[in-house]
């Protein structure tokens, strides 16, 4: 192993390297010729938390797995602190990985299950002990290493499987949607409970979900897979507030779509309505124009006459409300089209009625161009 | 459909019906036997194998006093050791390899692993002899490539009886093995990979207890086949391979001394109990 | 990678199924042997023992009684274990458990001690040789698995299934014809075929209760081999693997051997 276990797992880690975790040009091709994970470069600092992120089948489980040596990737070059890892066998790579099931050891106590990494390191058991006590604190489960796998909740479980994985001290900590199988309110918890404990060891982790609010409030860096490549890699505000591409920003937060126009710089035409957006250079063709429900205001139509020209705006009819909690939506006709507008809900009740006519405004920032080929 | 609690009196009459048959040739054909075994080991015989009404320990006594009945009891225990540690050798990775093997083709290996139990243990242990046979194919084999000059005694010697043994068994113990292999999940071994365990300690630590369950099912299943076997050791030993079920079947039939065979019998029950005992014993630390 | 097979994994099976198969594959080349004594390989090709083996005469005897009581014995087990295992399964009663576990434990006795035990109560009912004794001893080795492969069968079929045929109308005669018979076709198939082939093939409690005039095909076979070695056995083995290949191949083609075989 490449270094020692045997401090104590909440010690330092040293100095940030910049590309601690790099994948260059890495792809998984199978034998029938299918290309699971695309030529895919990611460059990950020490210390940081980076969400995978995309449907299911876009390859985010077989990076996962490529980077922990269970799956042998057919390309390109997996570092960790600059050493090619490719060809080591997993049990050599020295990287926690917390499945998806837990993959608790069912024949073993859960003390048994965390000490199995440090028995593997050759470590004692008299040394073992204080360090699964640890792990365990850790985890907020202390007192539980006699119990079976079988005796705990879905939620101890995945603690256990954490601590199983952190024990060893790894170089990188990797997580296969670890959530994905405890119920909401459980889910909220663990994730700012597996944040904090990554941000006090500052142990650089690689998180794959299929859940955008896990990977946007939990990470430093968010990369969108689709189709085997990566579409967008990037802070979670860039992830959100920047799609680079219409895939990115349909899969990241809800959004309206609307097939739309460019007739000049930065001015694009919806049916026969014109707004302003920035079409990156574009000055006509047919593209793809998106706006965020929330970013929308409304107002009573009777209120304005004259429309700003910094602003978007268009008279809708309103043709549903439906209350949702803390949300409200409401579903208007802006000539021939359908446009979804979400608010928090307030005390005082819904501000609109069906069958009203409003004005619904935006900014041209927030609204966006794709052209067809993205 | 289901009563809770007591059945009606006339569902009560149905169920009497339905089981009367069964209950009927199990009495005569298993219940009434086995006290009538339990009783006559107790009952002393005169000369010829005819029946007293004097009950007596004799039986047994003279079981226990008679050097040769721990060479049988021996012979068979060490016998059937060998046989089901064989046996668990061969079928592991049979059931390891149709456990983990894709589903196509996994039915069709299913049935060659377990065709063999349909094909009568006469005709696979005549097989054998034609295998192991002073005239037979090793031999052959190794008389033409000029590597023996006379034949070597593969059977009427407990080697053949092991070999015929294990391979009759491992049917057997391959569905067992498959049976007990449904915790079994190759997440497992992964996890245990990314912890540091190379392919030896994940067998070791996570494959084989995972499997025990099934592989102490299969040696119970075998070892009980093996010491109650006499087909096999019978004609691959050539009557020299002295054991309890061939002493059984000589005492029973060939000398016609039904209380000693039967004293005999309640050894090998014994033997079996003791096996059963040691079986929950261990699949409880399993479990 | 983990969880795959290794080669020397493959080529290990391999050889097991070799020597699995070895003692079934060898007697066919030796089967058309025309040699008078047991040679492999043989010196002199032929069917001589095929045809030896279909004039003799006890050999063509015992198949005849093999056959007649493993089709005697097939639907007995089914006129027997079913309505049992149904009750034990549909029915809650005092002494369930214990009579289904008393029901299957001759499955797990040694043969050669229940053979034994057998012969004792037989011998005093003038039951020894006869045809009935035959019967009564191959039914307490063919009925256990009946009842475990039914029992499985009955409390499998998809409940309320019967309930929501009695809904739509049907007399409770129907629903068992309609409904539970054709679910239960199966087992039924299973349970038939197991039987037939348990005891067409059954030699160890044979032996103890076979006579001289009533004697099945493996006890025949046995003394056979026990006393003289030459191809004959060879010829009747490949005769008698054919027809179990035969019997697979119809299950297999009628509902999948592995369901067959209560898996």
């Amino acid at each position: 192993m490449t270094q020692s276990p045997a401090k104590g797992i909440s010690s330092a880690v040293a100095e940030a390297d910049p590309t601690f975790l790099s994948l260059t040009s890495v792809s998984k091709v199978y034998p029938n010729g299918y290309k699971a994970v695309d030529a895919l470069d990611v460059d990950l600092p020490e210390g940081k938390m980076l969400g995978l992120l995309g449907p299911s089948g876009c390859g985010k489980t077989t990076t996962l797995r490529m980077i922990a040596g269970l799956v042998q990737n057919t390309s390109g070059h997996i570092r960790v602190g600059g050493r090619d890892v490719s060809q080591e066998p997993p049990h050599r790579r020295d990287m926690g990985l917390v499945f998806q099931s837990y993959a608790l050891f069912p024949h073993m106590t859960v003390a048994e299950n965390v000490a199995f990494g440090l028995e593997m390191r050759g470590i004692s058991r008299r040394d073992a002990k204080g360090q699964i006590e640890e792990a365990l604190e850790m985890v907020r489960l202390p007192g539980l290493g006699s119990r079976r796998p079988r005796e705990l909740s879905g939620g101890q479980q995945q603690r256990v499987s954490l601590a199983r994985a952190l024990v060893i001290r790894p170089r990188i900590l990797l997580l296969d949607e670890p959530l994905s199988n405890l119920d909401a309110k459980l889910r909220d918890e663990m994730r700012v409970e597996i944040r904090e404990i990554q941000k006090r060891l500052k142990i650089t982790t690689l998180f794959v979900t299929h859940d955008q609010v896990e990977a946007l409030t939990m990470c430093d860096l968010v990369g969108v897979m689709h189709g085997g490549k990566l579409a967008q890699l990037g802070s979670p505000e860039d992830i959100y507030e920047r799609p680079n591409s219409l895939f990115v920003a349909e899969f990241v937060g809800r959004t309206n779509k609307f097939r739309a126009r460019v007739t000049g710089r930065n001015r694009i035409e919806i049916g026969s309505e014109t707004f302003s957006a920035d079409t990156q250079g574009r000055i006509s063709g047919d593209v793809t124009a998106t706006v965020r429900p929330h970013r929308i205001a409304l107002t009573p139509d009777r209120d304005r006459g004259i429309v700003s020209n910094h602003t978007n705006a268009v008279r809708g009819r309103l043709l549903r409300v439906t209350y949702i909690g803390d949300l409200i939506q409401y579903d208007l006709d802006i000539g021939g089209q359908e446009l979804k507008v979400e608010h928090h809900t307030l005390s005082s009740g819904p501000r609109h009625v069906e069958g009203e006519m409003l004005m619904c405004e935006w900014a041209p920032a927030d609204m966006f161009v794709y052209g067809d080929e993205s | 459909m289901s009563a809770d609690g007591f059945a009606p009196r006339s569902t009560r009459w149905l169920i009497l019906a339905l089981l009367l048959p069964m209950a009927a040739v199990n009495l005569l054909a298993f219940i009434l036997p086995m006290a009538r075994l339990g009783m006559i080991s107790l009952l002393e015989s005169r000369s010829g194998g005819i029946l007293t009404n004097v009950f007596t320990f004799d039986n047994y006594i003279n079981f226990f006093t008679d050097y040769f009945s721990y060479q049988l009891i021996w012979n068979s225990l060490v016998m059937s050791f060998i046989v089901t540690i064989g046996t668990l050798i061969a079928a592991y990775p049979i059931a390891l390899f149709l456990h983990r093997v894709n589903p196509r083709w996994r039915n069709i290996l299913f049935v060659i692993t377990v065709s063999p139990l349909l094909v009568s243990s006469v005709v696979r242990t005549y097989g054998w002899m034609v295998i192991l046979g002073n005239q037979g194919l090793i031999n052959g084999l190794l008389m033409q490539a000029g590597v023996v000059e006379s034949p070597i005694r593969l059977m009427n010697n407990a080697l053949g009886v092991y070999v015929g043994m294990i391979e009759i068994l491992i049917p057997y113990m391959a569905l067992a093995l498959i049976a007990g292999f449904g915790r079994l999940d190759a997440v497992y071994e992964e996890a245990a990979a990314t912890l540091g365990a190379n392919a030896v300690v994940r067998f070791r630590r996570i494959i084989l207890p995972l499997t025990m369950p099934g592989v102490l099912l299969g040696c119970l299943l075998c070892f009980v086949l093996s010491i109650s076997s006499f087909i096999t050791p019978k004609l691959l030993g050539g009557g020299r391979v002295f054991l309890l079920a061939t002493e059984i079947y000589d005492q029973a039939v060939v000398q016609l001394e039904w209380t000693k065979a039967a004293a005999t019998s309640v050894i090998v029950l014994v033997i079996f109990g003791l096996a059963l005992a040691l079986y929950s014993r261990q699949s409880q630390r399993y479990e | 990678m983990i969880g795959q097979m290794s080669l020397p994994l493959k080529v290990v099976v391999f050889l097991l199924y070799i020597f699995l198969l070895a003692p079934v594959l060898v007697v066919i080349p030796l089967s058309f042997s025309a040699d008078s004594f047991l040679v492999f390989p043989p010196e002199s090709w032929g069917i001589r023992w095929y045809r030896a083996m279909f004039q003799h005469e006890g050999l063509m005897q015992a198949l005849k009684v093999s056959l007649w009581l493993g089709t005697v014995v097939t639907i007995l087990s089914l006129l027997i274990g079913v309505p049992a295992a149904y009750a034990l399964k549909r029915f809650q009663f005092p002494g369930c458990e214990f009579l289904m576990n008393l029901f299957t434990a001759p499955l797990l006795l040694p043969s050669i001690v229940l053979g034994l035990a057998i012969l004792l109560v037989f011998v005093q009912m003038r039951l020894l040789g006869s045809y009935t004794g035959l019967v009564i001893a191959h039914l307490i080795v063919t009925t256990p698995y009946v009842i475990r492969i039914m029992a499985t069968a009955f409390s499998t079929l998809p409940p309320f299934v019967e309930e929501a045929a009695t809904m739509l109308g049907a007399s409770p005669f129907t629903v068992f014809r309609r409904i539970t018979l054709p679910l239960m076709m199966p087992g039924f198939i299973a349970s038939a075929a197991l039987s037939f082939l348990m005891s067409f093939d059954e030699v160890v409690i044979s032996l103890f209760v076979t006579g001289p005039n009533v004697r099945t095909l493996p006890v025949e076979i046995f003394d056979y081999v026990e006393s003289r070695t030459d191809p004959m056995t060879a010829a009747v083995s490949v005769a008698l693997i054919l027809a179990t290949l035969l019997v697979i191949v119809v299950l297999e083609r009628t509902l999948g051997f592995s369901r067959a075989m209560g898996k």
